[in-house]
């Protein structure tokens, strides 16, 4: 999933960033309104992580915002204000779920995965094609009663690939989808992803469906004999 | 002088600005009823000494008249002894007639005056005499010629004359005390009149003086004003200048409030975060230090009561005073404690306890902050859940008597006789043993009172050591 995180205090943002990383999610951290405003623009978030009291300008403004340029990903507010009324205002601000900070991490995961659930680009914890299952929480894979427990880089690959089934990608796209903002892949950088997901998948037999089109990128193109 | 004024000034910005405005109103008010009654006591005044000078000048013509009528008498009989003619006789005839009523209209006249009533009696006598003595003469002529024949009888003139001429004196007498009774008069009126015009002098001085004071009492009543309304605008300046404090003040602990909630959490945030990426970190290895994991897990839960207690003085801090009108809404009280006891049947019976509500389904409003009330009542039946062991009872009930009283009472540990009275006041814990045990601060009665007084309710608790307590909160019903 790729998400949005903005908040000020890097002391605060580091940890987050480092546990939606681990979970295997896609995120972009930036500290302040004005980055996250060119960014909602630029970018398709599946969630939008905001801290309330930010430099410039705060989380509901960027919230409403959001919502203005008529897309619907799930926000979640962050903040150390804990009235009732506070609440009301963040929710009634366009945002689907509140925080008050010190937040638990575990907690916060919970959320982002229940967030996730009510995306309208995500269905379920399990991603299904043709048969082979990917979870979502665990970054498990499942083929043919084959468990195969994934690294974060090859669970992100992996999923990016089975939500675009039978559709030509571009390293381009590719590194746009997966790569955080301000990161700068090398020139191989999608090669080397795709060589280093073909030889895991190796272990359940099934790295012929990543395909390479030659000049173009690449296609994730399940067999069709194989659909149950 | 000047300590008197100031002393006079000192006691007059002592007066309440009620006793003030009403004594500067009745100033110039006072000044007009004084100046138009002694105004009319001064022309009722000039009335009556006009109407004496108009009286005297009435007795002098009078006295004229008389005086003239007499002249007319005397010459009347004396011609006509001389002449005989009829017309002096007629003319006597006259004077005669109009004699006593003229000394009848003087009487009348000077009737209050005592000396000119003596003066007009004895004038009176006098004149009745020289009458007589003019009729006696008058009445022996005519007997004489009536006797001796028409023309029969020469007199001679002179002798005549003379003879008439006898009692002169008592004639000239008389005419001197008519013309002293007259002078008398004459002083009389210059006496009065000197006393009006003294009158009249005395009226144009007054109405100098009241004009000047006038102008002076309204001059000193609108500085008076001016000076009080000056005042009052100082007072509302003044007034304007508090609130605008307090104002600012309110504000600045509003920002503190919300400045310390940011400042206090965000590290708490690091601190909570970190820890539990480092307690993950640990749970992902083969064989972690158990001790690590668990001095982690403290750092965790040590951190999220913090938390906790940040919240709870945060919250106790916001909610002084009264609630705020804007905040005020109907609220359906049994409605709130029917879904609390939703929730808390469940949550008891988790900690194998029993939960018993009574609780009637007939709306029962009172005014408040929804989101309040519900965390007071949860904390009751917090602290219920906390200090009963396993096995015992938890009960809600609402009563709707004068106010709405919810009780909510427990069959727990109690709390000691001595502690009673201070289970409300902050950080207070019946004994330390129990609150280390509950992990409570010692916050939480003393929100649900803060919560209930905003409310302008009030809350109770009755405890026996040992057989459990019971907390009932009275809220006001609309």
């Amino acid at each position: 999933m790729r998400i949005l995180l903005v908040e000020d205090d890097f002391e605060q943002r580091e940890p987050i960033q480092f546990i939606l990383k681990q979970s295997g999610h896609i995120v972009d951290a930036v500290e302040d309104g004005t980055t996250a405003q060119w960014l909602i623009e630029e970018t398709d978030y599946d969630l939008l992580i905001l801290d309330w009291m930010l430099p410039g300008q705060d989380g509901i403004d960027i919230c409403k915002q959001y919502r203005k340029l008529g897309k619907t990903s799930p926000v979640l507010i962050l903040t150390a204000k804990d009235t009732t009324a506070d609440k009301v205002m963040g929710l009634d601000g366009g945002a689907d779920d509140y925080l008050v900070k010190p937040i638990d991490l575990e907690e916060l995961l919970a959320r982002v995965r229940a967030l996730r659930r009510r995306s309208p680009l995500w269905s379920g914890d399990r991603l299904e094609v043709s048969g082979l299952s990917l979870s979502l929480e665990t970054m498990t894979l499942t083929w043919q009663n084959q468990d195969l427990s994934l690294k974060t880089r090859d669970f992100q690959l992996l999923e990016y690939l089975m939500r675009h089934p039978q559709q030509v990608l571009s390293h381009q796209q590719i590194e746009q989808a997966l790569w955080e903002w301000g990161e700068e892949p090398e020139s191989n950088a999608v090669v080397s992803r795709i060589k280093r997901l073909r030889q895991t998948l190796r272990q359940l037999a099934i790295d012929p469906w990543i395909q390479t089109i030659y000049g173009m990128g690449y296609r994730f193109e399940p067999p069709q004999d194989n659909q149950p | 002088m000047t300590l008197v004024i100031k002393s006079f000034n000192q006691r007059w910005f002592r007066l309440p600005l009620r006793v003030r405005g009403t004594l500067i109103v009745s100033i110039p008010i006072s000044c007009l009823f004084v100046t138009l009654s002694i105004l009319a006591w001064l022309k009722f005044n000039l009335i009556e000494d006009e109407a004496w000078v108009q009286h005297t000048q009435t007795v002098r013509l009078e006295t004229k008249y008389l005086l003239n009528a007499l002249l007319d008498a005397e010459t009347g009989m004396r011609g006509y002894g001389l002449t005989r003619q009829n017309e002096f006789l007629r003319r006597y005839e006259q004077a005669t007639l109009t004699i006593p009523h003229s000394i009848n209209t003087l009487e009348n006249l000077v009737d209050d005056n005592p000396e000119q009533t003596l003066r007009i009696q004895a004038i009176r006598n006098q004149v009745n005499d020289v009458l007589d003595i003019f009729e006696h003469k008058l009445t022996l002529q005519e007997d004489l010629t009536r006797i001796q024949g028409a023309n029969d009888i020469l007199v001679p003139v002179e002798s005549l004359y003379n003879w008439l001429k006898e009692g002169q004196n008592d004639i000239v007498t008389t005419r001197d005390a008519i013309e002293r009774f007259a002078d008398e008069e004459q002083t009389l009126l210059i006496q009065r009149i000197q006393h009006r015009d003294r009158h009249q002098q005395l009226t144009f001085l007054f109405l100098i003086l009241a004009a000047t004071i006038a102008t002076l009492a309204s001059w000193s009543a609108i500085h008076l004003f001016y000076e009080l309304e000056q005042e009052l605008a100082n007072r509302q300046q003044h007034l304007k200048e508090t609130n605008d404090r307090l104002e600012s003040v309110c504000n600045q602990l509003q920002r503190f409030t919300a400045n310390a909630s940011h400042e206090l959490r965000a590290p708490l945030a690091v601190v909570l975060s970190n820890t539990q990426i480092a307690l993950m970190a640990l749970n992902q290895l083969e064989d972690s230090p158990e001790t690590a994991k668990e001095r982690l897990e403290k750092v965790v839960k040590t951190t999220k009561q913090m938390s906790e207690l940040i919240g709870e003085l945060l919250f106790l801090a916001r909610h002084e005073g009264l609630l705020a009108p804007e905040k005020r809404q109907p609220i359906d009280i049994s409605q709130l404690l029917l879904e609390l006891a939703k929730d808390w049947t469940s949550h008891c019976r988790d900690k194998h306890l029993s939960f018993n509500a009574h609780i009637l389904e007939t709306n029962i409003w009172v005014e408040g902050d929804e989101n309040l009330l519900r965390q007071a009542v949860t904390n009751l039946l917090s602290n219920a859940v906390r200090y009963t062991p396993p096995g015992g009872q938890i009960e809600l009930r609402l009563e709707p008597k004068k106010s709405a009283l919810i009780h909510v009472k427990d069959t727990g540990i109690g709390i000691a006789e001595a502690a009673l009275p201070h289970v409300f006041e902050r950080f207070y814990c019946a004994d330390l043993k129990r609150s280390k045990a509950s992990g409570g601060f010692g916050l939480g009665l003393a929100i649900v009172e803060q919560i209930i007084q905003i409310h302008g309710g009030t809350v109770q608790v009755e405890s026996q050591l040992g057989k459990g307590s019971l907390f009932t909160i009275a809220l006001p019903i609309v």
